[in-house]
């Protein structure tokens, strides 16, 4: 497979970068890992005029605690993430995530601002930034997970508008992220999210809709004293999973409670 | 700024190949397992699924196995590849090469450099693997001759043998 041709921009700076995809016109696109977007670009599902590509910029590649944040720079590898120490200590829900991202090739080059930009739902890191609130700074702003993931594979980014990096709250407690897939590399059919946070519980859906979602049904149970069946039954009651390849919407429903349910008693809900 | 957009334009590219310097011109779209295959002539590298998902066409760059078909040759320029190729010394197979030969890992042989590729870079990140680091470690690469029974029984014997020339080496120093 042949990707179609584009010019390419090699950046040596976020400055240079953004400037350069400005001049490639609206379909421009950064590059980063590439383990989304080269796929894309063999399928031929896009044919954007120029790459420019944002590989070089390793200073983005962080993890540093900041009184209770965790800032995480937007080109650190899954790989990183997965064996970094102060994200074990700080935030092991990220750990654990990224330790079920693809597989060990794909974990070497793909990285955390690369799965948000690219914003399929089926994203294991999308669900941690929405069921945690995280903030995803950007060249020009901050802005909220919640208002960042808008449609289909569709965020708030500007076209020229870059990420650098991404704070989540710290997070100790206790905390399940179960990935149902067929094989191990495969994206999540359904996958589900449960974070302790005090005296609540934080639950988020990968792949359960057009969009990331978060089990905010069963947060609301579970706050109001109901038990963790009660809760997972209601966070697949509001869940719009889309039918797909692997999975009808009945299935996935059925799915979405059963992890949740095992999700929430691994951490004691 | 002045990003140049016309997409046929071809840039050069030097990379370092199994330890040899190597500049091209390519176009941006070449992705480096053609690069290798095509303008190398390394085809110990192999093709499989091109969709991001078999292992086949695994090299390490700077070290780290990726997969040759998901990235762009020009995103190598500068940097360290190494091919299935540059790891035998000679007539001498490497360690990892030869348990696949003594376990027989392999029947049609297709997935195989990816597979050692993959399991070499594995065992510098854990050289006492466990069965989970090795199932996890190898998850991106797919064989569907062997049922990976004899896979996992080669890289635990390359692991062993690997361990055992390093601590000999040690010895001598």
């Amino acid at each position: 497979m042949i990707p179609p041709p584009f010019a390419y921009h090699l950046a040596t700076s976020v400055e240079d970068a953004t400037q350069a995809l400005g001049s490639g016109g609206e379909d421009a696109k950064y590059l980063a890992g590439g383990m989304s977007l080269i796929p894309v670009l063999k399928m031929r599902l896009s044919a954007p005029p120029l790459l420019v590509d944002i590989g070089a910029l390793r200073d983005l590649s962080y993890v540093r605690v900041d009184g209770d944040v965790v800032r995480v720079g937007a080109l650190t590898r899954h790989s990183d993430i997965m064996a970094n120490p102060t994200l074990r200590e700080y935030l092991p829900l990220l750990s654990d995530v990224a330790y079920e991202v693809g597989d060990a090739q794909v974990r070497a080059r793909g990285t955390l601002g690369g799965v948000l930009a690219h914003a399929d739902s089926a994203g294991d890191y999308c669900t941690v930034a929405l069921m945690l609130d995280a903030q995803i700074v950007t060249s020009s702003r901050t802005i909220a997970a919640a208002d960042f993931f808008q449609g289909f594979m569709t965020t708030a980014l500007a076209p020229d508008e870059l990420i650098t990096e991404v704070r989540f709250p710290v997070m100790t407690e206790g905390h399940e992220y179960v990935k149902f897939r067929r094989r191990r590399s495969d994206w999540a059919i359904i996958g589900v999210g449960v974070q302790r946070d005090r005296d609540r519980y934080r639950i988020g859906l990968t792949n359960a809709g057009a969009v990331v979602s978060r089990g905010l049904a069963g947060e609301e149970v579970l706050a109001a004293g109901g038990s963790a069946r009660e809760a997972a039954r209601a966070v697949a009651d509001a869940a719009t999973p889309l039918a797909d390849l692997p999975a009808e919407v009945e299935y996935k429903k059925s799915l979405i409670e059963t992890l949740t349910s095992q999700a929430l008693a691994k951490v004691g809900a | 700024m002045n990003v140049r957009l016309d997409d046929s334009t071809a840039v050069s590219v030097s990379i370092e190949i199994n330890g040899v310097v190597r500049t091209e011109t390519v176009e941006p779209r070449m992705l480096l397992v053609h690069f290798l295959r095509d303008r190398m002539g390394m085809t110990g590298t192999h093709i499989g699924c091109d969709t991001s998902q078999c292992g086949a066409c695994t090299v390490w760059l700077d070290g780290e196995a990726i997969k040759s078909c998901s990235i762009f040759a020009v995103q190598a320029d500068g940097h360290k590849v190494t091919t299935i190729e540059g790891l035998a010394s000679g007539q001498t197979l490497h360690p990892m090469q030869e348990a696949f030969h003594e376990e027989h890992a392999l029947q049609c042989g297709y997935c195989t450099p990816g597979f050692i590729m993959s399991s070499v870079s594995l065992l510098r990140h854990h050289p006492e693997p466990t069965d989970e680091d090795l199932r996890h470690g190898l998850e991106g690469n797919i064989c569907r001759c062997t049922g990976y029974v004899n896979i996992l029984k080669a890289v635990r014997r390359g692991a062993k043998a690997i361990a055992e020339a390093e601590h000999d080496s040690g010895d001598l120093q």
